[in-house]
């Protein structure tokens, strides 16, 4: 992760890259789903790999509003971090190198602004997750029990197949009939897209408070923001 | 006089008396007439619900929940688990199903027309996805669709009115509808009316469903969705009750003989169409689409993709009576077969078993010709003119196809009969053997020798046998003896009692 | 109705912090900025819109004016997800065609804000290809102190929220 963030350093990017961040290169987005809109993405960076365990429980200890015990509920279903062993102890169920779960958006963008970024928005994190493998059989199994450490590797890991991520607009995916069964084809640019309509079905249905034991996030940062 | 007074009073008193019935008929009311009876009142299908809310059982399939019995409409709660499960669906393959309840088909509901129906719907923690619930019994948008969509560790709750009665196919319609519903995610809900449905003696749950996978049919281990299968609308399995096997064997539907059996058949599709049919049985009602006008004495039944049909038959014989989709390709290669095992004495007078098994050595189609199917003997006995009259027609219409009608042969291919002296050395049981049995093998028929296979006429009577031999023998120039019908049977019985 | 009533009884049934908690800058109609607690001390109704709708945020405005004359101490604040184009001068006009008196907080937040609001009115909007938006409708409650106390998702419900009010 360093060893990018110097690359991209020496690069020349103008602000200095946010550690573990991979600069993503703009363009244009189109929604396969119906409404979808076009949007001009910006160049952006995002994290190279989802939140971790570990990672999280660096935060709540910094901020501790923010620790399960402690967390509004307005904030926060009580499934909020409920597989850690403590509210500041991770446990079997939650391995360091596990991505995090069972938080809401809230925690989620509470996390990111500590980190001096932000969420991604639904064009940004579809436009990253273009290209990447994305296996229907993932989404059809149910969550195990115990999450798997992030798997590494190359470019910008586990956008797929791993867990649902968190982005900052979920409150534009479409609900109600324009999602419920033919329904959810009207208008569609691409009906195949089978996984981005699993996607958009999620997002549909979260309030902001939900958490989800097989939902997660990673953070954006703006170009120049840094 | 004393008698004349006296029958004048007497004609008098009875006139009186007449009179006085008269005027007493008269002055009586007429009766009223006979109270008509009382229309029955109408079924309470709209009254609010009173009392505590009733939780509703909620049965896997086969099984079916009991008949609410209800003078009124009641407040109904309904819980349902929606659990991501991975299932076999043949032994050695499994698919990651989404279920109601655990199950595929989802629970049965059972509630009466007129309930108020408070629907939970829990969505388990360990599911990847958000799911939903459209019942094809509620009429408004999404069919509680849009009220219900749940993400996993949620319940969400709504509320609706049965208004209709039927049988109604329920499904996940979460956006995208086909894979969930390919997924597994169907079950059905039966509004009864108020009065309830007929009684029967068994009911059943059955639901056909297609799997479409990657891997090719009983590909071994963990099968992932075929979306372009599903497109193209070729599925790998077609399966009743969510597995192959599901209502096979020790698992198959039970019944005694007598029973009136009543099969609630739903097709959750996603995409084919059923041609629902029981293998020795017919329907003898049929509601179909789960309608409210019966048919009946059918044969086999269309179920649409997202419909139902109610079934009812009466199984008056014993045995396995096989369950399918008549689309057979989808019953032998698919996996759409089940079973109900009837037990109890058995029917001869409806079906026997076997009755009679003979050999039968194809002699319709004897040496290329086509032997027309001769009938029974003519009943009643022959006399010698008519077996001879039987016989000479018998002759023209078979002997004469290879003999020739005038018995002159073929040279070199068919012994002639005209002037044979094979036919005038050889015994009358020699001669009655070759038709009843054929002849190969080299024969010599006046200095030539003939190779060639006479077929075996066994499907002619004695008397066409008898008839036709003796006309042979009486035609043509020869001048032997007739033959007897009674000689042929003879001959019939010894060889066919012969080891 | 009764349906609506037992909602939102439900809603009150589990009462949650305040929302006020809730850092957001909301540039008001008045040229200030603002947070959500501006009317702090009464009852307020909450909701979201955008300037350019058609039908559904006239339609919401014209309900709560009647919730409004029927719950005289309450008071609305109302936030725009579409703040390039309600800047202030385009809300006091909205407010002047509208007839919206002092008791109204028209105003708008910038997009990661107006996320934020929308996360906690439980509200639904995304931008359409030809400038409109799609929105669901998402009406709430709050008490003197900014907690929740009841919540409508649909229009048409006046009568629901004055109870609502006259209870808190």
């Amino acid at each position: 992760m360093r060893s990018l963030a110097l690359i991209a350093a020496l690069a020349g990017v103008a602000s200095a890259a946010p550690p573990g961040a991979v600069r993503v290169a703009g363009g244009m987005y189109t929604s396969p789903l119906p409404q979808g809109a076009m949007a001009d993405v910006a160049p952006f960076w995002l994290d190279r790999e989802p939140v971790t365990n570990a990672q999280f429980l660096a935060f709540v200890t910094a901020r501790p509003a923010w620790r399960r015990d402690r967390i509004a509920t307005l904030y926060a279903d009580p499934a909020y971090l409920a597989r850690w062993a403590a509210p500041d102890r991770l446990g079997a169920r939650a391995r360091p190198r596990a991505p995090v779960v069972e938080v809401s958006w809230f925690a989620a963008r509470a996390y990111c602004a500590w980190r001096g970024g932000r969420l991604p928005g639904e064009a940004e994190w579809e436009l990253a997750a273009r290209d990447a493998p994305d296996d229907i059989s993932w989404y059809e199994q149910p969550v195990p029990d115990v999450l798997p450490d992030i798997s590494g590797g190359a470019g910008i890991a586990d956008l797929h197949g791993l867990v649902w991520e968190w982005i900052d607009d979920f409150s534009a995916a479409p609900s109600g009939e324009k999602m419920s069964c033919g329904g959810g084809a009207i208008g569609a640019a691409d009906p195949g897209a089978y996984t981005t309509f699993l996607r958009f079905a999620l997002r549909g249905a979260l309030e902001a408070r939900s958490t989800m034991s097989s939902l997660g996030f990673r953070c954006a940062y703006d170009e120049r923001s840094r | 006089m004393g008698t004349r007074t006296a029958t004048v009073a007497g004609v008098l008193s009875k006139i009186c008396l007449s009179l006085v019935v008269v005027a007493a008929a008269c002055h009586r009311e007429p009766a009223p007439p006979p109270p008509a009876p009382a229309a029955p009142p109408p079924a309470d299908v709209t009254s609010t619900p009173t009392g505590e809310p009733i939780v509703a059982q909620l049965t896997s399939a086969p099984a079916v929940p009991t008949r609410p019995y209800r003078q009124h409409p009641a407040h109904v709660i309904v819980n349902l688990v929606v659990k991501e499960v991975i299932k076999e669906i043949s032994p050695g393959t499994r698919y990651a199903f989404w279920t109601f309840g655990g199950d595929v088909p989802g629970k049965f509901i059972r509630v009466r027309q007129g309930d108020v129906v408070e629907v939970h719907l829990k969505n388990d923690p360990s599911s990847k996805l958000v799911h939903n619930i459209d019942f094809h019994a509620v009429v408004g948008p999404g069919g509680g669709a849009m009220s219900s969509m749940t993400a996993p560790g949620h319940e969400s709750q709504f509320t609706f009115r049965a208004r209709y009665p039927g049988l109604y196919v329920y499904h996940c319609a979460t956006a995208p509808v086909p894979m969930h519903v390919a997924n597994g995610m169907y079950g059905m809900i039966l509004v009864e009316p108020p009065e309830g449905l007929p009684r029967v003696d068994r009911e059943y749950y059955v639901m056909q469903g297609e799997v479409y996978t990657t891997g090719a049919y009983h590909a071994p281990g963990l099968q992932d969705f075929d979306m372009n299968k599903g497109i193209d609308e070729r599925p790998t399995y077609v399966l009743f009750n969510g597995a192959e096997g599901a209502l096979v064997g020790d698992k198959a539907l039970s019944a005694k003989t007598g029973d009136r059996v009543r099969i609630f058949i739903g097709n959750g599709g996603p995409n084919l169409v059923s041609s629902f049919h029981v293998i020795g049985g017919i329907f003898d009602t049929v509601y179909p689409e789960a309608g409210a006008v019966p048919q009946h004495n059918v044969q086999t039944t269309l179920i649409p993709s997202g419909g139902a049909a109610i079934v009812e038959l009466t199984m008056d014989v014993p045995g396995t009576f096989t369950l399918v989709d008549h689309s057979l390709f989808r019953a032998f290669q698919q996996g759409a077969v089940g079973q109900l095992v009837v037990s109890g004495p058995t029917r001869d007078d409806l079906l026997t078993a076997k009755q009679f098994d003979r050999p039968y050595d194809g002699t319709e189609y004897a040496g290329g010709m086509v032997v027309p199917q001769i009938s029974a003997a003519p009943t009643g006995p022959l006399d010698d003119a008519g077996r001879l009259e039987l016989g000479k027609a018998t002759f023209g219409r078979i002997c004469a196809m290879c003999h020739q009608p005038q018995g002159q042969g073929v040279a070199g291919t068919f012994p002639p009969l005209a002037g044979s002296d094979y036919l005038a050395s050889a015994a009358h049981d020699t001669i009655i053997g070759h038709v009843l049995h054929g002849l190969q093998g080299p024969v010599t028929v006046n200095g030539a020798t003939y190779n060639g296979a006479m077929p075996p006429m066994q499907f002619l009577s004695d008397d066409e046998i008898a008839g036709a031999l003796t006309y042979v023998r009486s035609a043509f120039g020869n001048h032997l003896d007739a033959v007897k019908p009674a000689e042929v049977a003879k001959v019939r019985n010894r060889t066919a009692s012969a080891p | 109705m009764i349906q609506i009533l037992m909602f939102l009884v439900a809603a009150i049934a589990a009462p949650a912090e305040s929302l006020y908690t809730l850092p957001v800058q909301l540039h008001a109609a008045s040229g200030k900025t603002v947070g959500l607690d501006v009317a702090r001390g009464h009852p307020v109704i909450v909701s979201m819109f955008y300037g350019s709708c058609p039908a559904a945020c006239p339609a919401l405005i014209d309900d709560l004016t009647r919730v409004l004359a029927e719950a005289p101490d309450a008071r609305v604040v109302l936030v725009s997800f579409d703040a390039a184009r309600d800047t202030p001068a385009r809300l006091r006009q909205l407010a002047r065609e509208h007839h919206l008196d002092a008791r109204w907080t028209l105003a708008a937040a910038d997009e990661r804000d107006a996320r934020a609001v929308a996360a906690v009115l439980g509200m639904r909007y995304r931008k359409l290809a030809n400038g409109e938006y799609w929105h669901t409708t998402a009406i709430v409650v709050l008490d003197k102190d900014g907690r929740p106390i009841a919540r409508s998702d649909r229009l048409g419900d006046h009568a629901a929220l004055v109870a609502a009010l006259r209870r808190s």
